[in-house]
């Protein structure tokens, strides 16, 4: 090293091991943010990847069949990272169906090499077929009593399945499989259609492909997730070496850097193929890649994925840089020392630089392997939280998924730059103003104070001849250091700008994936109660639940609830203008639909009436809500009026009102606190209708309040994407006796007797067996009602859980930061300390003092925090309403004022440990003289 | 009458081999209103004394009365009130508070000991100091010479029973110390305060009324320069 500047920056590196350490430590933890971003990212997307791939396969789409040549250019496309063939041959007689009469055919698919590994076939015993002579069968086939075995041969001709209607008129429908049949036709039925064989209405038999299979057994594999249990076929899959028909299907797996989303594909096979092809989709799949159908969750992912590395080198920057600016009076005299020797101010300037990237260059390593450590350490640790939040999704994943630490080359290169240039932006501005400062001022040490002009600083004689040293000592060491007192209000803006920021902007991003993910509707809180009954009233079987329930001696504790959508209605009229124009808001995102329009689209669409939900409950809890709303309790109490309690909100949005063909954009309105037009004391109408009589009928409820979530918190749970109401009993003795309402029936009830559930369930069964109707009521484990979790929820999970990390790791920069502030400040003032207990400073003047100098520091470094906050709160606000909705956020009033007395607790506490150890030692701080 | 009284002073840094004897045995007693200087080679341990004098740090064993009071025997908050009120110090190196200006500075010990200021005699001390033009600067704007005046200013606001100086002029040009020696001595005389001043600088030693050579932490000789009129 020949250059004199950074061989004496080295030295001075090796001379201040404390400042260099601590330096070190900046460096290096920013590096492990980085490495925490970037690689965390990697090993959760490549983890949920792999989860996702279990359940289906990892193919993100299938484009059914499409011919071979567009198969081939499709292939060809730099998009696509790996691409299968598969056929599917269709049916084959399986004689050696251990259930011949409900099971007796194979279903055949040929697949590609690549098929194989995409689809996830697993084996259970053999191999995998190497050429369309070999087969390979479903274990599940085994599992049902098949008497085939590895080695076996079976051939036979390949057939279509087709079911032909025996009756006379109507319709015969199979909604679960898409099948209509109308009378004395013949349809097609998929492959996996139940086995009937001949009834009273339809017949099967059979198309032939003109092809025929002769296939030795080679293998027995996992039951694939296409397969249908329950269904008329067991899967067997042979080898696809050239297609056996024109038509061949394609399973995708994308390169995820190099399309933005599936709809890209489906255009580009359109524009080869000219036809349009059916699509199967791995949601899962893409959804963990940011790639699902639905652009609002793409685009959350990316925000929160720009938002916290933004967030994260904004942390990183300032607390590298103030590292550097801490010692500003330290460095400035022994660069003063080497300009007083002819350094020039570029000498200078490189000397920062030299010291920032001498200690990266260590720092890069260790941060990033520490890094890796700390994203091991939290992948481990929430795994089980993953696994529980995936198994809940319902997907057959099976076998433990090991959370790997991912990342490739990529990561890695952009770790190293992110990290250089955030280094790079920290050094700059210290290395320009360490530059800028006069020689003579630097050696005599004065930079610290330095201004250009002769300034004179007024004695404070208020606090001289009061006599308050502490205060006088606390105002001009806050007012009078102008590197040490920023780099504390800096710290504590930063701190509490960056978690205010950082909490609002992850709980913004929750508040939106809820809003996007949340299933609408209602659920009762079940504290209390076991099991549920539901049941349709107007045939029955509610009243015979409830008269069974009564005559057990086991059940206890009952709770009846009925509600009813679609049958009783507002008119337009009777709703506020708040949610009018909310409803409007919602219709005007879709076509060319103006929102000033809507009043007369209701009128002519739906005859100017809203569907409503009608809770309809017992008398105690009605007056119960009431209560707690402030509610007109002599309505509420007096039970033989009708009267209703308004929930008061409603969330609207285009994903639940689809208006048109065309959208303009995702679009969220709440809207809280005025749904009605009428209030508390006045009168509505609800709305039905008398099929017999062929007019309306007219349901006057009396408001008795208006509730919120908190009022019914501990009854029920809703999730409103139209007006609720609660009625009491009189109202819901004149909805039920109205024709045209088709009420349903819940009742809760404790029953700690097993065999008394189990003889209820067996009764509930045989009643809706002799109805001849599937569920006609049901007995409910009351888990089940909190039990539904989709892809979007998973989602939705995850999210939470990666912001709340990331909000963790950003407020340890930020500690770590204000920490260093402190203690640098500590470090640096330890002579003044020294010299102020030379002349009988005791302890107590001193905490008087620090506690003083804190209130000082916190009040301008919150002050710029709230300005700051209220600026970036609001920006983040309007983004997210802009884009998404008025979704509900947490009032940021309550949250700053927890982080001011956050900020406030941790600074006073840093302030007292780290001025602790600079008590020692008075003479040697005194004496202490050296650079 | 005896200000100051030094019984058998022993201070020693270290441990076993390293042990080092800053102070060996040191006794000797000084009058109020006495120039007292004291004089020794690097390491002779003349530091050591002033700080175990001023009470910035304890002996190893022996005793230090002041004005009747054993601040060996002190608690560390009743010493520091003790150093506030009876002891002054300046330092080579000045020691002046960076953020506060001349008026601040020199008040400080006064204020820190919960006292109303006396604006007449920060007047007159900073007129006396010749600091009028400077007292709205802080330590950083003003020449060696003007901060040792702070500092001296400082020390002698409270009146203490003891001025403790080290060094004073040690880092000042030949005029600017001739200068500083000749307030402190004015100190001394005029206002009967007791001095005591470590020096290297003989010529500056020998003004006071008796020198202390100090040698290896011994004191080989109390010497009377001359007799006070």
């Amino acid at each position: 090293m020949n250059n004199i500047v950074f061989k004496v920056t080295k030295k001075y590196m090796k001379l201040n091991r404390r400042r260099t350490a601590i330096a070190f430590m900046g460096i290096t933890l920013m590096v492990v943010m980085m490495t925490c971003v970037f690689v965390g990212r990697e090993t959760v997307m490549k983890y949920l990847d792999k989860v996702a791939s279990l359940d289906k396969g990892s193919w993100h789409m299938t484009a059914y069949e499409v011919d071979t040549e567009t198969a081939k250019t499709i292939a060809s496309r730099d998009y696509v990272e790996k691409a299968g063939l598969s056929e599917q041959l269709y049916c084959m007689d399986f004689p050696q169906s251990g259930e011949p009469e409900l099971v007796p055919f194979l279903n055949i698919k040929a697949y590609s090499a690549d098929s194989f590994g995409m689809a996830n076939i697993a084996l259970a015993e053999g191999r995998y077929p190497e050429n369309s002579g070999e087969i390979i069968i479903s274990e599940y086939a085994l599992e049902q009593g098949a008497d085939i075995r590895v080695g076996d041969k079976i051939s036979g001709e390949l057939f279509k399945r087709i079911l032909t209607s025996k009756c006379d008129k109507g319709v015969t429908e199979f909604p679960h499989e898409n099948v209509t049949l109308p009378a004395g036709e013949s349809a097609e039925i998929p492959v996996s259609f139940a086995y009937y064989g001949e009834t009273e209405s339809f017949s099967e038999s059979r198309e032939p492909t003109g092809l025929s299979g002769d296939y030795t057994v080679v293998g027995i594999m996992k039951s694939p997730s296409y397969e249908v249990h329950g269904g008329g076929s067991y899967a067997a899959l042979t080898f696809l070496d050239e297609a056996r028909t024109d038509k061949v299907n394609m399973m995708i797996r994308l390169d995820t850097d190099k399309v933005s989303g599936t709809q890209e594909v489906v255009n580009d096979i359109y524009s080869v193929s000219g036809e349009e092809h059916n699509c199967e989709y791995n949601s899962m799949l893409l959804a963990f890649s940011a790639m699902s159908g639905d652009s609002n969750i793409n685009t959350i992912v990316l925000f929160m994925e720009v938002f916290f590395t933004l967030f994260t080198m904004a942390a990183s920057v300032i607390l590298i840089y103030n590292v550097f600016n801490m010692s500003f009076a330290e460095r400035t005299r022994y660069l003063g020392m080497l300009s007083s020797v002819g350094a020039t101010r570029r000498q200078k300037r490189q000397s920062i630089y030299f010291e920032s990237f001498a200690l990266l260059l260590p720092a890069l390593p260790a941060g990033v392997i520490l890094g890796m450590g700390t994203v091991y350490g939290a992948t481990q640790l929430l795994k089980p939280r993953f696994d529980t939040m995936l198994s809940i999704g319902g997907s057959m994943i099976s076998g433990d998924v090991p959370m790997t630490l991912s990342f490739g080359i990529s990561e890695i290169v952009i770790i190293l730059v992110m990290c250089t240039v955030t280094v790079l932006i920290s050094a700059l501005i210290p290395a320009i103003k360490i530059s800028r400062i006069p020689p003579v001022e630097s050696v005599k040490g004065a930079a610290e104070n330095y201004t250009k002009k002769k300034k004179r600083f007024k004695t404070r004689k208020s606090l001289l001849e009061k006599g308050k040293p502490e205060l006088m000592l606390a105002v001009n060491s806050t007012g009078r250091t102008r590197h040490l007192t920023r780099s504390i209000i800096r710290s504590i803006a930063v701190f509490a700008t960056l978690i205010m920021v950082t909490l609002y902007g992850a709980h913004s991003i929750i508040k939106v994936v809820e809003a996007k993910t949340e299933e609408d509707g209602w659920a009762p809180v079940t504290d209390g109660y076991d099991y549920a009954v539901a049941a349709e009233v107007n045939d029955g079987a509610f009243d015979y639940a409830k008269e069974t329930l009564a005559a057990d001696k086991s059940v206890t504790d009952t709770r009846e609830i009925l509600d009813t959508f679609l049958s009783v209605n507002l008119s337009y009229d009777d709703i506020s203008d708040e949610l009018m124009e909310g409803f409007a808001a919602i219709w005007g995102q879709y076509d060319d639909n103006d929102p000033a329009d809507y009043r007369e689209y209701v009128k002519e669409a739906y005859f100017n009436e809203l569907n409503v939900y009608i809770l309809m409950v017992e008398d105690e809890e009605f007056e119960h809500i009431a209560a707690n709303c402030g509610g007109d309790m002599s309505l509420a109490k007096a039970g033989s009026e009708p009267a209703a309690l308004v929930y008061n909100e409603v969330f609207l949005d285009t994903d639940r009102y689809a208006s048109g063909n065309e959208c303009k954009g995702y679009k969220y309105v709440n809207v809280r606190d005025s749904i009605l037009k009428a209030d508390t004391g006045e009168s509505v109408d609800l709305l039905s209708f008398d099929p017999d009589k062929g007019e309306d009928l007219k349901i006057p409820v009396k408001i008795a309040g208006m509730a919120d979530s908190g009022d019914i918190a501990d009854r029920y749970i809703i999730k409103p994407s139209s007006v609720y109401l609660f009625v009491n009993e009189a109202a819901k003795e004149e909805i039920i006796s109205s024709p045209y309402a088709q009420p349903s029936g819940l009742i809760l009830f404790a029953d700690k007797d097993e065999n008394s559930v189990k003889q209820l369930n067996e009764t509930f069964m045989a009643y809706s067996n002799a109805e001849n109707e599937i569920d006609n009521i049901r007995l409910i484990s009351k888990n089940a009602f909190h039990q539904v979790a989709s892809i979007k929820q998973i989602i939705s999970d995850i999210i939470k859980i990666l912001a709340y990390c990331f909000t963790a790791l950003i407020s340890l920069v930020c500690l770590l930061n204000l920490y260093n502030s402190i203690r640098g400040r500590a470090a640096e003032r330890s002579k003044e300390t020294a010299v102020l207990r030379s002349m009988g400073m005791t302890d107590r003047q001193f905490t008087k003092m620090h506690d003083l100098e804190n209130l000082m520091l916190l009040g301008r470094g919150l002050l710029i925090a709230a300005v700051i906050c209220t600026v970036l709160c609001a920006g983040l606000r309007y983004v997210v309403v802009g884009y998404f909705g008025n979704v509900r956020t947490p009032s940021p009033v309550l949250l700053a004022a927890g982080i001011a007395l956050i900020t406030a607790l941790i600074s006073a506490v840093m302030t007292r440990v780290c001025n602790r150890s600079s008590r020692e030692d008075i003479i040697s701080e005194i004496r202490r003289e050296t650079v | 009458m005896e200000i100051l009284k030094v019984e058998n002073l022993v201070k020693e840094y270290g441990e076993g081999d390293t042990k080092v004897k800053a102070l060996d045995g040191v006794s000797f007693s000084v009058e109020k209103g006495e120039f007292v200087s004291v004089i020794g080679p690097s390491g002779s341990g003349k530091s050591t004394l002033l700080h175990i004098l001023g009470g910035v740090d304890k002996p190893t064993s022996g005793r230090v009365m002041i004005d009747g009071t054993d601040i060996c025997a002190l608690g560390e908050d009743k010493l520091a009130v003790f150093r506030r009120r009876q002891i002054g110090l300046v330092y080579q190196f000045y020691n002046l508070m960076p953020v506060l200006n001349v008026d601040e500075n020199i008040a400080l010990p006064h204020l820190l000991d919960g006292r109303k200021l006396d604006k007449t005699r920060l007047d007159n001390i900073v007129e006396h100091l010749g600091l009028t033009e400077r007292r709205e600067n802080l330590p950083s704007q003003l020449s060696g010479g003007q901060q040792q005046r702070v500092s001296i200013g400082r020390a002698l606001y409270s009146r203490p029973a003891i001025l403790l100086a080290d060094e004073p002029t040690g880092n000042l040009d030949r005029k600017t110390g001739d200068e500083i020696t000749a307030l402190l001595k004015e100190s001394n005389r005029m206002q009967k305060q007791t001095l005591i001043l470590i020096t290297h600088d003989e010529r500056l030693a020998m003004q006071a009324d008796r020198v202390f050579y100090l040698e290896d932490g011994r004191l080989i000789k109390n010497e009377t320069v001359r007799t006070r009129v």
